[in-house]
């Protein structure tokens, strides 16, 4: 009875009798309650480090010495404007970024298809899949450094099969080879996740619509393009979405293999921010590239809301 | 009904509602608290009033407890340390010495020196110097008696005081396999140049055989700048005078080429550190320019190749090199500074300094009086790369901008590696450094 009669106050509901301040507080105050650990959480570790580079970036900093913080307004920013190296990092960034995204993708694609499809031992190799994604990103280095060494590498020997290839290519100190290779293994190294989770949206479709368009007399292609490719629409959008976050930030493969060299050709803006920040000490310019990084970020991120609200728009 | 409102309220008691829940988790929550915030207990053979007293602890940040004989002799002194007296226990704690200078410097930005000793680079050590950050160390030399102090340590001091003591100086050298000059019947060179057509003839890259190692990625850029400041040396160069970088100068441009011309010649092209010390070791790499400090870890790493290490003269007419200072000091904001002092004390009393150094297989003595000749004579390898040589230290190189010894080195590396991989002409990259180092002396300022 008690029941019934709150539901019907906290809805706004009139029975005649209110339940008593105290409790009607109590309830709403719960839900801000349940709310606050992760209101704290956010706002510590996330929020105010966030607004502290943004203050950062109209400062000047020095480290390891004693001078005092100096406000310097736009400074740092005219700084970044005016600065080619930047635009050469953004450049370099968004077509490290397209590229993972595309090669990544496809691949996960690919051996999406392929997995959903049944074979024998099909279990075992779904498992295999697994392990480039599951192996950490620092052993995934040190293999690599490993296959590619111009001394020791075993990819060298497979070069040195090609006509004209007489010495072991130097595979990290060629500008245009080490952009290829930080590609193929940031985009080895994420493939199986976005393969995991195209597998699942396949299965999600509807058996029937295949049958139904073979029934009209689809070819194979076109079951692809008009059944497969729209159901897994969305999901493809959303992993578009990560990718782009998830290579924009990448920072241990290429930081450890090429340090953003050679001749900056693999220095994205996370790479040019560690090195202003903590190699050349230059702490206020290095907030204001992670404030630029940060609105990169965030715009990625408002398209992927905007496609969500159109989508969601479409279908109501 | 009056069982059912019976049987409504005995569910009710059973059952934990929200409210219950809410109130045992704030009970249990600010239980925990507490809990958190009550003295440690002590255990219960120590409670007692016949318990030894707690020793206080100091801790010592150095990079290199686990680097093979260095490392075994400065954990064995820890330990003798802690067993001499019963009041202080060292403790060591070990940071890899790429990341030790950033970790410095951060630390230091964000409100205090890490630890209550710490060791320091030749470049740290002025930064931190200037920083006030740390404690005057004259009084070790009284307690110790010591007056023949090296004249390295003159960098040490400001206002009269003196803020380190030096554990290791490390000098550049030539070091060399012997068997492979034998093998390729050569001697060593007497003129850069010659030094560039030695190293050519002792390289055959189809057999994966070179003539010479040194870093060149930028993906590992403190052993790069580290091994490349020495580049200057041969025509006589330095890097900055004060606040001016002569990145452009002859002396600079003209060491530079002669690391292109090695580079290209005699080098294992985008080899990284681990893998030019290991073709060294294996005997693949036939030489290279290693600090003194250096020479001693191969009695461990690879003992087979010790007995054939021999340096050879530095081959460019100053017989100039590179001396580094590693100073041991003090952090000012320690709460155990007179603790501190007493290990810095005990490790610069002459013996134990000695043993010290040779335990390191070190060969500069910042005490003269404390090396033992038989000990020097026993180092095959120290005549004549490492002998008679003089020395410089980086603040006769870098001038001023030692105390921004990494932001300056990053500038050289980065357009250098533009000269290694990218086709551009040391003389144009130097120019874009020296815009950049100009910058930077700038903002120093």
């Amino acid at each position: 009875m008690n029941e019934r009669v709150d539901a019907d106050a906290l809805a706004g509901r009139s029975s005649g009798r209110m339940p008593p301040p105290r409790i009607l507080r109590r309830r709403y105050l719960l839900p801000f309650a349940l709310a606050l650990p992760i209101v704290l959480y956010e706002g510590l570790l996330i929020v105010y480090p966030i607004v502290q580079g943004i203050y950062g970036s109209f400062t000047r900093i020095e480290l390891a010495s004693s001078a005092a913080t100096t406000w310097v307004g736009w400074d740092n920013y005219e700084r970044m404007f005016s600065d080619p190296a930047f635009w050469k990092v953004i450049r370099v960034t968004l077509l490290f970024t397209a590229l993972v995204i595309v090669v990544a993708l496809t691949v996960g694609l690919l051996t999406a298809l392929l997995f959903n499809r049944p074979f024998r031992f099909r279990p075992i190799a779904r498992g295999m899949l697994m392990m480039p994604w599951a192996i950490p990103e620092v052993p995934v280095v040190m293999i690599f450094i490993w296959i590619l060494s111009p001394q020791f590498g075993v990819v060298n020997i497979l070069a040195r099969m090609l006509p004209g290839v007489t010495q072991n290519p130097q595979w990290l100190q060629v500008p245009e080879l080490a952009m290829g290779w930080m590609v193929l293994i940031s985009s080895w190294k994420a493939f199986p996740f976005y393969s995991l989770v195209i597998l699942a949206a396949l299965q999600a479709i509807p058996q029937e619509l295949y049958e139904a368009a073979r029934v009209d007399g689809a070819s194979r292609l076109q079951l692809f393009w008009h059944v497969t490719l729209p159901g897994i629409g969305s999901t493809l959008e959303l992993l578009v979405v990560l990718a782009a976050i998830f290579s924009f930030k990448q920072f241990t493969i290429i930081f450890l293999m090429t340090g953003g060299g050679p001749s900056g050709t693999t220095e994205t803006i996370v790479i040019r921010i560690f090195n202003t920040a903590f190699r050349f000490y230059d702490y206020s310019y290095a907030t204001a590239l992670g404030v630029a990084g940060f609105v990169v970020s965030l715009a990625v991120a408002l398209v992927f809301i905007l496609m969500q609200v159109r989508r969601t728009q479409e279908s109501a | 009904m009056s069982d059912q409102i019976e049987r409504k309220q005995e569910q009710r008691r059973s059952t934990l509602n929200r409210r219950d829940f809410l109130r045992s988790a704030s009970a249990l929550a600010g239980l925990g608290l507490l809990a958190a915030c009550a003295p440690a207990a002590q255990p219960a053979d120590e409670a007692g009033p016949d318990a030894p007293a707690e020793r206080t602890r100091v801790r010592y940040l150095s990079w290199w407890f686990e680097e093979g004989n260095r490392g075994e002799t400065w954990n064995n002194f820890v330990d003798e340390f802690n067993e001499y007296q019963a009041e202080i226990e060292v403790v060591a704690e070990n940071i890899p010495f790429d990341q030790y200078t950033t970790k410095t410097i951060v630390g230091t930005q964000s409100g205090q020196l890490d630890g209550d000793i710490v060791m320091a680079t030749p470049e740290l050590a002025p930064r931190l110097i200037q920083s006030d950050l740390l404690v005057p160390l004259d009084d070790v030399l009284v307690r110790n008696s010591i007056t023949d102090l090296s004249s390295a340590h003159d960098a040490l001091r400001k206002d009269g005081n003196l803020y380190g003591l030096d554990m290791v100086t490390v000098a550049f050298g030539i070091l060399y396999n012997k068997d492979r000059y034998e093998e390729a019947d050569i001697t060593p060179a007497s003129t850069p140049q010659e030094w560039v057509e030695v190293s050519a003839a002792l390289t055959d890259r189809e057999a994966q055989k070179y003539g010479f190692f040194a870093t060149h990625l930028v993906s590992e850029p403190s052993d790069f700048w580290f091994q490349l400041e020495v580049w200057c040396m041969p025509y006589d160069g330095i890097w900055a005078e004060g606040t001016t970088p002569l990145l452009t100068s002859d002396g600079i441009i003209q060491g530079l080429k002669l690391f292109k011309q090695m580079y290209d010649v005699a080098m294992p092209q985008g080899a990284d550190n681990p893998t030019g010390y290991r073709l060294f070791q294996n005997g693949d790499v036939a030489q290279g320019l290693y600090v003194s400090a250096a020479v001693g870890a191969f009695t461990k790493d690879a003992p087979d190749l010790y007995p054939k290490l021999r340096s050879a003269p530095i081959p460019w007419e100053t017989n100039k090199s590179i001396a580094r200072i590693h100073p041991m000091m003090i952090n000012k904001d320690s709460e155990v500074v007179e603790e501190s002092m007493e290990f810095v004390t005990y490790m610069y009393k002459p013996d134990n300094y000695r043993r010290m150094v040779e335990g390191c297989q070190d060969v500069i003595f910042a005490q003269p009086s404390a090396a033992r000749q038989e000990y020097l004579d026993g180092l095959e390898w120290l005549k004549p790369g490492y002998f008679g040589v003089d020395y410089v230290t980086p603040f006769d190189i870098v001038g001023d901008f030692v105390y921004n010894f990494n932001e300056f080195g990053q500038i050289v590396i980065t357009n250098f590696a533009d000269v290694l991989n990218a086709g551009k002409s040391v003389e144009e990259a130097m120019e874009i450094a020296q815009v950049q180092a100009e910058d930077l002396a700038e903002r120093i300022s």
